[in-house]
């Protein structure tokens, strides 16, 4: 299964957000690194088949992004995402499963399965405005994991995690990366150190680089800045 | 002997032993990757039936009072005001169809495998189908009690309905807020236009004036449609953004 | 597309077609590992059609057109929820009948009857039209009425 953008384009009005980004993504995990701003997620709606690219394609194994088949199979989970004011975290997964398409058994059983494997078993009946930005974010990668995709894009999917749950978020990410493509995308170099198997950097709408992760070597920090710092 | 005969007594002939190694060749797919079981998928009846739970319990019982209320002022027959409410059973489709991206739910659901274009004409189709209803009841129901034909009632009811839904869709198209109040106010203008209508211009609510009525009920409705589909493109670019 | 369904339904026409139980799972799981190997996300009409193909190739493909053969002990075997003499007699009799129909008569019978597969993916199977699928089936309904009928007296 291949996930492959040819020279994808975007521009809002005078800046170019994604510049002629030309890359493939396979099973495993790929990391996405670039500040803020670089355009990782307007990458990121480009890929998920939302936003439409100015010029260039994406697909994934002849399907065209941005169908209903190809919606079945993703798994997304936006930089900043709200919910309807009356649900309890539970209502939230159910609710996300009906438009998901599973079907009410399934939804059940998905819904109790994935607040067991976010560590959201405790709270998931409190109303989702109660919760802490780091429960609000493992609900959120929850929903992502709903329909059992097989490409999972996440979009800074550790901001408000605490350094306990990061470590469990990595392990969650390291087991279902074997399986499916998983891009992540993050400003911090240190969350993708041992789970990412491949790399892309980015800087101001163009891939700087991309390739292993054991190209990084061991400091990747520094790697990450030698990579930006030079303009081709 | 019929043909249904014919084809039951083929398929009982047809059935053949359990395939036996079925489990373990799908298993086998499964453990190399090469097949997801993944859940199976609900068809779009489901679909907009599991939204009509998710749509509010205040918005049904709003509509009920609202209707009554028609039903009421219609009864105490105070001339031609009782159509200047209909404006308000506008403000709910409005509101449920804001919904997502009132709350941020917009980027989530468009990800989904039904959208969030069949979210919002889930929401538009089962509130407006239900208020619509309810208004053709209120209207046979008051009909006895005007001197107008079925007609008339029906179109002085229908109008300022569908005139409010369809400002109201294209303010809130032209205007993405993160709340309402732009086209409840503007039902309520609405509102207000059509009870100040029958005073200023009452000539209006003549026997002659119909056709003309019937015509902008005509555009109105075709009006609405394309204004409501052009809504949910653009919110549908609007979250991106 | 529900694939363990169709894995049943394609061992079934597998089955009639080559009358081996282990030929037909053999070749069912070869028509799957074939069909995911290269299966594109058409609509279910055309992933259906592709499926069955592959599985008529793979017949002709290593065993040379057997017959389907509907095999009159097992047709006995079958429990039935009538346990009446006159439900035997007809099954043997509607045997009878299918055994005098060409092939291609019996495969379009299996495929639309017992497979529940689409007309218009019968049609595109055969190269006809969908108006020439429900006049064909309308024939073969007819002949084996008429042949059933006709030993009855």
């Amino acid at each position: 299964m291949e996930l492959i953008a040819d020279r994808i384009t975007k521009q809002y009005k005078n800046k170019i957000a994604v510049d002629r980004m030309s890359f493939t993504l396979t099973k495993g995990v790929t990391g996405l690194l670039g500040a803020n701003g670089a355009g990782k997620t307007t990458l990121m709606r480009l890929l998920c088949g939302v936003l439409a690219p100015d010029s260039g394609t994406v697909s994934c194994d002849g399907m065209s992004v941005g169908t209903e088949e190809y919606r079945d199979i993703l798994g997304y989970l936006p930089q900043d995402f709200g919910f309807y004011p009356e649900f309890s975290g539970k209502d939230f997964l159910l609710y996300m499963s009906a438009v998901k398409g599973l079907t009410k058994k399934d939804a059940i059983q998905k819904t109790k399965e994935l607040i067991e494997l976010v560590g959201l078993g405790d709270s998931a009946g409190k109303k989702v405005r109660t919760y802490s930005g780091g429960m609000r974010q493992r609900l959120g990668i929850a929903q992502a994991l709903l329909n059992d995709p097989q490409i999972l894009i996440m979009d800074e999917p550790t901001a408000g995690l605490d350094p306990q749950e990061r470590i469990r978020f990595r392990e969650l990410i390291s087991g279902l990366g074997k399986n499916k493509i998983v891009l992540l995308s993050t400003h911090i170099v240190s969350d993708l150190e041992h789970i990412a198997d491949r790399l892309m950097i980015m800087k101001d709408g163009q891939l700087r680089w991309q390739g292993n992760r054991s190209a990084g070597g061991e400091d990747l920090e520094a790697f990450y800045i030698s990579q930006i710092g030079e303009k081709r | 002997m019929d043909n249904d005969r014919i084809i039951k007594l083929l398929k009982e002939i047809c059935s053949t032993p359990e395939p036996e190694e079925k489990k373990a060749f799908f298993q086998g797919l499964e453990d190399q990757g090469l097949i997801s079981r993944r859940p199976v998928v609900i068809n779009h009846g489901d679909f907009l039936l599991r939204q009509f739970f998710y749509v509010g319990k205040w918005i049904w019982l709003l509509s009920a009072v609202l209707l009554l209320c028609i039903m009421g002022i219609c009864y105490g027959n105070t001339g031609n005001y009782p159509f200047a409410l209909t404006p308000l059973l506008a403000v709910e489709i409005l509101v449920e169809t804001g919904r997502s991206s009132r709350w941020k739910m917009a980027e989530l659901e468009y990800t989904a495998r039904f959208s969030l274009r069949s979210v919002m004409l889930a929401r538009i189709f089962l509130v407006g189908i239900v208020e619509t209803a309810g208004l053709l009841v209120v209207i046979w129901v008051v009909r006895p009690w005007f001197s107008y034909s079925l007609i008339r009632v029906f179109l002085y009811m229908m109008v300022p309905y569908l005139a409010a839904s369809l400002l109201g869709s294209v303010y809130e198209r032209k205007n993405r807020s993160d709340n309402n109040w732009g086209s409840i106010i503007i039902c309520f203008l609405s509102s207000g236009l059509f009870a100040a209508a029958p005073y200023y211009l009452s000539s209006l609510y003549e026997e002659r004036f119909t056709v003309i009525w019937t015509v902008v009920f005509i555009l109105l409705v075709f009006s609405l449609v394309v204004s409501m589909r052009r809504w949910i493109c653009e919110l549908e670019e609007a979250v991106w953004n | 597309m529900n694939l363990e369904e169709q894995y049943d339904r394609i061992y079934k026409y597998l089955y009639f077609r080559l009358h081996d139980q282990h030929t037909a799972e053999d070749l069912t799981q070869e028509t799957f590992l074939r069909f995911i190997g290269s299966r594109t996300y058409q609509d279910e009409n055309r992933q259906l059609q592709y499926l069955y193909t592959i599985a008529r190739n793979l017949c002709s493909q290593y065993y040379r057109d057997k017959m389907i053969v509907f095999n009159i002990d097992e047709a006995l075997d079958i429990p039935q929820l009538e346990e009446s003499e006159q439900s035997l007699l007809e099954r043997i009799s509607l045997i009878d009948a299918l055994q005098k129909l060409s092939l291609e008569e019996r495969e379009m019978l299996l495929l639309r009857y017992v497979n529940d597969v689409p007309v218009p993916v019968i049609s595109r199977l055969y190269h006809i039209s969908r108006f020439a699928v429900y006049r064909r089936l309308k024939g073969i309904l007819k002949k084996v009425k008429e042949e059933m009928e006709g030993e009855n007296g």
